[in-house]
C-alpha cells in the first residue's frame, strides 16, 4: 500500500483482492504499467511491463487477485485503492456460467444465455465485459449482445449490436477492434420508438441464433446481453420482451430490489433471476458526461482511439445516393385508412428530402442495395456524417472512414449529431 | 486605435494581408440561448472564439486617411470640417455652416475605418465609442438595423415626420420635394418598391442561410488541412505494406471461405484506414471473420456474423438447467452470502482462490447503494383503483422452457380478450379506438386516441388589448440606392422600419395602424434578435366569410 511518489510517476502496491481505482484527468493521460505480479482490467489480464496508455475522462479499475505493483504516469483525478469490490460475486457468477457451458457441451445443447439488467450508472457494461472476458480466458466464445442504443458499447450510439468475443478486450480500446455486428436504431433512447426498438432486438435474437446454429462454439458460449438503464413504464416491458426474445436462462439484476422482485415475478419461473451487488466504483455520470461519452464514441469511430486514424472527407451529389428515416409522424388512429395499424408507421422507411436540417447528423451506411430490400432489418456497414450542404450544388461534404465512393448508396439518418471539432 | 503606434513597412504589409472580414453568422436565438447541452456548449464556444478572433483583429489606416470628429455630447452629434469619401453624399447634415455626423453615422462610419471621433482631444477607442453612443441618442438596437441595412446598400436616414395637415393645406410639401426629382421618380416609383420588396425578402433569407453554411465552410477547410497533415506523416513504408497485406489478406479469405464479396473494387482502393486495418489483421488473426470488404473495416455483415468455421450444426434446443446445483450468487433477501470455493477447472487461468468467504451484503448495501426512494408518491398507495375482475387475474402460465412458456403465454392471452365483456364491440365494422388492455393508465388512453389540445395561454394573454401608450416609433426612412440622392431633398423614402426585439411583445392593433403613415410607404418591423435581424411586415387580410345557402 505504500505509495511512493518520484519524478517516475506514482507507485500502488495491491495486496490480493484489492482494487485500484482511478479516473484520467480531463486534457491529461496516463500511463500505467505494472511492475509485478499479477493483475487484470475488468477481466482482462494485464502483460507485465507493457505501457498502457489511459486517454482524458477514463475510468479505470484494476484489480488483483494476488496482489501487484502499479506505476501510474500523468495526472489523475483521483487514485485510491479499495478492498470491498463485488469481483468475488461476480467470479462466481462466471463460474456459474461455465457451470451450464460445461453442461451444454455435453448434451450439445444451447449454451447459457444472461441479460443484465439494472437502472443506469450501476456499472452493467461493466460486469458484461467481465464477463464475457472470463469466457474468452477459458477458451469460450461468447456473444455480447448490446441493446444500450444510449452508450453504444459494440458500436457508435444510436445502434444495436452484437459481437463475438473469442479473446478478451484490449484495456485500452475496449472491443473496438472486433468487427460488430449492427443495426440502425437512430435515437438515444429506446423509448424514442419503441415499435422499432423491440422489432430490432427481435431481429438481433435471430441473427444470433442463426451463428449459434452455424457453430457449436457460439452455441455452448452462450450470450451475454446488455441492456440500457430505462427500467421503468415501457422500459421494462422492453426488458421482458428482451428476455423474451433471447430466450434468456438467467437475469442479472444489479442493485435494484424492486426490478428483481418484479422480474422474478413477471419472468417464467425456470429463468433464475439473481441480485447483484454494484461496485463501490461505479461512477454516476451526469447528463453532460453521457452527452460527451456518446460524442467521443463517434468520434473515436473516425478518429480513432488517440486519433490514430485518419477519415476522409469527400462530397456526394444529392442523386448518388438515397436516404431515409425509419419511423414516419405519428398519426391518430383514427386518421388511418382503414385496416392500416398505427403501429406499422413507426418502422415504415420514409424518404429524406436533402436539406440544410441534414447537417453534422449521423447516416447510417445500410448494406441493403435498395428499398425493395428490407432496409430496416438489414444491418450496417458503416457510418458518414454530412459535415456540410451546398444546396446550389446539390452535394454534401460527408466525413467518412473510408475514401469515395461509398460502398451503397442507401443512407439511414440518425437523431445523433456530430461535430467535426476537437 | 492609437494614433501613437507608427507601423513598419512589413507590419502595414502583414495587417492588409487579412483579406476575409465577413462576420461570422449564427443561428437564431435556439441555438445561442443555453440549452444544457453538450454538443450546443462546443458549438457555442467554438462560435465564440471566431468571432472573438475577427474582433481581435488591427485595423490600420493612413491617418491621413480618417476623417477627424469631435463628439459633442450636449448634442449627441459629432462634429467634424473636412469630409473625405463619399459618404457625405448621404450621411449627416449641415447647420450654420457646421457639419454634423448622427452617432449611428459616426459609428459606422468609425468601424468601417474611416472616421476617428475624439473627445477632450483624446480620440475614442470604438469600445468607447459604443459607451458614450449609446447611452445617448440611440440604442443598440437601431444601431444594428441601421448596420444592417447599410452593410446591405440602402440609404438608411433617420425618420422625417410626414407633413402635417396644416403644411400640406398650404402646400409646403410639394414646394420642398418639387424638383427634377420627381419626374424621375414618376417613372421609376412603382418599379423600385417591387424590387425592394424583394431584396428584403432575399436579405433575411440569407441571413438564415449563411448562418448555416458559414461554420460549415470553415469546418471543411479545417477538415482538409487535417487530412493533408495525415498525408504527409502516413506516407512511409508501413503504410504501403499494410495496404499489400490487405489485398493478399483478402484474396486470402474470398478462397477459404467462398464468401461472395461483390464490391470489393471498390474497397481495394487505398485508403488511410488501412492503419486500422492492419491492426485489425494483428490482433485478431484468430478470429475467423476477416473484416476487409466492409466499408470501414470493422463493420459485419449478417452472413458473416452467422456463418464461421466449419462446426458441426448444434442444436440450439434450450438446455434445462438445475439451478439447484449451478448456483448464482444472489444477495436478495440475505444479509450474508457464503461465496464458495470455484473448482479449479471453471476459473480462467491465473485466478486462485483458496478459501471461501463472505459478502457482507448489508454493508455494502449501506455503504455503496443510495437508498432508492420509490418515486411513486406514498399516497398514491393509500388509493384502490376499481378494476373489473377479469383485468385484475393474472395469467399464470407454466412451463418449462420459453418455447413452451411463449406457446401458453399466447392462448392465456387469447382467453382473456375473449373472456372480455366489451369484447361485443369488435364484432361488428365500426370498432372502438381503444381496447380494454390498453386501460393501463389515463395518459396512455389518451395517447392512443390523441386527443391532447395544446392549450397556449400566451395566446389569450396577447388579446385582451393593452391601454398602454405605443411605444413604438419609426426609427429609420430607407432609400434605395442612388448615385443621384440628395440629403437634402431626400423625396418620399421607399421604406420605413420600425425596431423591436424579438423578446418584446407583438404590436397590437393600435401600434400598427398608427406607425402606418399615409402616404402608403411600407413600414417594416425590424425584430432583432440577439443581433440577427428580420424584417416582418402587416398586411391587409380579408377573412373568408362563410356564407350558407337554403
Amino acid at each position: 500500500m505504500a505509495d511512493d511518489k518520484n519524478e517516475e510517476g506514482t507507485e500502488f502496491r495491491l495486496v490480493a483482492k484489492d482494487e485500484l481505482r482511478f479516473e484520467v484527468e480531463s486534457k491529461a493521460t496516463v500511463v500505467m504499467e505494472m511492475m509485478e505480479g499479477k493483475g487484470e482490467i475488468f477481466g482482462t489480464e494485464l502483460a507485465k511491463g507493457r505501457k498502457y496508455k489511459f486517454s482524458a475522462g477514463a475510468k479505470v479499475a484494476v484489480y488483483t487477485w494476488h496482489g501487484c505493483k502499479i506505476k501510474l504516469n500523468g495526472t489523475t483525478e483521483v487514485a485510491y485503492i479499495s478492498k470491498e469490490t463485488p469481483m468475488l460475486m461476480y467470479l462466481n457468477t462466471h463460474v456459474a456460467l461455465e457451470q451450464m457451458r460445461v453442461k451444454a457441451d455435453e448434451e450439445n445443447t444451447r449454451g447459457p444465455r444472461a441479460i443484465i439488467v439494472g437502472p443506469t450508472d450501476v456499472g452493467k457494461s461493466t460486469l458484461c465485459r467481465i464477463l464475457c472476458n472470463y469466457g474468452a480466458r477459458l477458451g469460450r466464445a461468447p456473444i455480447f449482445a448490446d441493446l444500450d442504443v444510449g452508450q453504444g458499447h459494440t458500436d457508435i450510439p444510436g445502434t444495436l449490436g452484437a459481437l463475438s468475443v473469442e479473446r478478451p478486450s484490449d484495456p485500452e480500446e475496449d472491443y473496438s477492434q472486433l468487427s460488430p455486428l449492427s443495426f440502425h436504431f437512430g435515437h438515444k433512447s429506446p423509448g424514442d420508438n419503441i415499435t422499432l426498438y423491440s422489432l430490432l432486438v427481435q431481429r438481433l435474437a435471430e441473427v444470433i441464433n442463426l451463428r449459434c446454429e452455424k457453430s457449436k462454439k457460439t452455441n455452448v458460449s452462450g450470450c451475454i446481453i446488455n441492456t440500457c438503464g430505462w427500467i421503468r413504464g415501457e422500459g421494462y416491458n422492453m426488458l421482458k420482451m428482451a428476455a423474451g426474445a433471447f430466450e434468456v436462462d438467467s437475469v442479472m439484476v444489479i442493485d435494484q430490489e424492486r426490478l428483481y422482485t418484479e422480474l422474478r415475478r413477471d419472468l417464467p419461473e425456470f429463468v433464475s433471476v439473481v441480485l447483484l451487488p454494484k461496485s463501490g466504483g461505479v461512477v454516476e455520470r451526469s447528463k453532460n458526461t453521457r452527452a460527451e461519452a456518446r460524442d467521443a464514441r463517434i468520434r473515436e469511430y473516425f478518429y480513432g482511439i488517440d486519433n490514430s486514424l485518419y477519415p476522409h472527407t469527400f462530397e456526394i451529389k444529392f442523386t448518388e445516393v438515397k436516404i431515409y428515416k425509419i419511423g414516419a409522424p405519428e398519426l391518430p388512429e383514427s386518421c388511418l385508412p382503414l385496416g392500416m395499424n398505427a403501429e406499422d408507421h413507426k418502422t415504415k422507411v420514409v424518404p429524406v428530402i436533402p436539406s440544410m436540417s441534414l447537417l453534422h447528423h449521423v447516416f447510417s451506411v445500410s448494406a441493403a442495395n435498395s428499398i425493395e430490400d428490407n432496409i430496416t432489418e438489414t444491418n450496417v456497414i458503416g457510418f458518414v456524417v454530412i459535415t456540410a450542404i451546398d444546396m446550389e450544388k446539390q452535394a454534401f461534404s460527408v466525413l467518412a472512414p473510408s475514401p469515395r465512393p461509398l460502398p451503397k448508396n442507401v443512407l439511414l439518418m440518425m437523431d445523433i449529431q456530430f461535430m467535426d471539432i476537437k | 486605435m492609437n494614433s501613437n503606434i507608427v507601423l513598419s513597412g512589413s507590419e502595414l504589409f502583414k495587417n492588409h494581408l487579412t483579406c476575409d472580414h465577413s462576420v461570422p453568422q449564427k443561428g437564431g436565438s435556439k441555438e445561442i440561448e443555453f440549452d444544457g447541452s453538450w454538443m450546443q456548449a462546443k458549438r457555442l464556444s467554438s462560435y465564440y472564439e471566431e468571432r472573438h478572433s475577427l474582433l481581435k483583429e488591427q485595423r490600420t489606416e493612413k491617418l491621413g486617411n480618417l476623417v477627424q470628429g469631435i463628439w459633442n455630447p450636449e448634442k449627441y452629434l459629432i462634429e467634424f470640417e473636412r469630409e473625405m469619401g463619399k459618404f457625405w453624399s448621404n450621411m449627416g447634415f449641415v447647420d450654420h455652416k457646421r457639419k454634423w455626423l448622427f452617432p449611428e453615422e459616426a459609428l459606422f462610419l468609425m468601424e468601417s475605418n474611416m472616421l476617428e471621433v475624439t473627445y477632450n482631444d483624446i480620440p475614442l477607442s470604438i469600445e468607447e465609442a459604443y459607451n458614450e453612443f449609446m447611452s445617448h441618442g440611440i440604442n443598440l438596437e437601431e444601431y444594428q438595423v441601421y448596420c444592417h441595412l447599410r452593410r446591405h446598400g440602402y440609404l438608411v436616414r433617420r425618420h422625417q415626420p410626414l407633413a402635417t395637415d396644416y403644411e400640406v393645406s398650404i402646400k409646403l410639401n410639394q414646394h420642398v420635394t418639387k424638383s427634377r426629382k420627381r419626374k424621375r421618380k414618376k417613372k421609376e416609383m412603382n418599379r423600385n418598391i417591387d424590387i425592394v420588396d424583394e431584396n428584403i425578402n432575399h436579405i433575411t433569407d440569407g441571413v438564415c442561410e449563411e448562418g448555416l453554411s458559414m461554420p460549415v465552410e470553415k469546418q471543411r477547410k479545417k477538415n482538409e488541412e487535417e487530412c493533408d497533415i495525415t498525408e504527409d506523416d502516413d506516407v512511409d513504408d508501413d503504410f504501403f505494406v499494410s495496404s499489400d497485406k490487405k489485398i493478399s489478406s483478402k484474396t486470402r479469405t474470398s478462397d477459404i471461405c467462398g464468401f461472395t464479396i461483390d464490391n470489393n473494387e471498390e474497397f481495394i482502393e487505398e485508403g488511410l484506414i488501412c492503419d486500422k486495418n492492419e491492426k485489425n489483421q494483428n490482433k485478431s488473426k484468430q478470429f475467423n471473420n476477416p473484416v476487409e470488404t466492409e466499408f470501414d473495416s470493422l463493420h459485419c455483415d449478417i452472413n458473416k456474423f452467422c456463418s464461421t468455421k466449419t462446426s458441426p450444426k448444434s442444436s440450439l434446443e434450450q438446455t434445462k438447467w438445475d439451478f439447484s446445483k449451478i448456483i448464482f450468487p444472489n444477495i436478495a433477501n440475505t444479509d450474508y452470502v457464503t461465496v464458495n470455493v470455484p473448482l479449479k477447472q471453471y476459473l480462467p487461468e491465473g485466478i486462485r482462490i483458496e478459501e471461501s468467504c463472505e459478502f457482507n451484503v448489508l454493508e455494502h448495501q449501506s455503504k455503496y447503494s443510495l437508498p432508492r426512494f420509490d418515486p411513486v408518491n406514498p399516497n398514491d398507495k393509500d388509493l384502490h383503483f376499481s378494476y373489473a375482475d377479469w383485468v385484475k387475474t393474472k395469467t399464470t402460465v407454466s412451463a418449462s422452457n420459453w418455447k413452451e412458456y411463449k406457446i401458453k403465454l399466447k392462448k392465456a392471452q387469447q382467453c382473456v380478450e375473449k373472456d372480455s365483456p366489451a369484447d361485443i364491440l369488435w364484432q361488428g365494422e365500426v370498432t372502438p379506438l381503444t381496447r380494454p388492455e390498453d386501460a393501463t393508465s389515463a395518459a396512455n388512453i389518451l395517447s392512443k386516441l390523441q386527443v391532447i389540445q395544446v392549450f397556449d395561454e400566451e395566446i389569450l394573454k396577447r388579446e385582451i388589448p393593452t391601454e398602454l401608450a405605443s411605444s413604438f416609433k419609426i426609427s429609420f426612412d430607407v432609400f434605395l440606392p442612388d448615385a443621384k440622392f440628395k440629403k437634402t431633398d431626400p423625396g418620399k423614402p421607399n421604406h420605413r422600419v420600425c425596431i423591436t426585439r424579438s423578446t418584446d411583445d407583438v404590436p397590437n392593433l393600435k401600434d400598427i395602424h398608427e406607425n402606418t403613415l399615409k402616404d402608403g410607404v411600407p413600414v417594416h418591423w425590424a425584430v432583432l434578435d440577439n443581433g440577427d435581424v428580420a424584417f416582418y411586415s402587416f398586411q391587409q387580410l380579408n377573412l373568408p366569410i362563410d356564407i350558407t345557402i337554403g
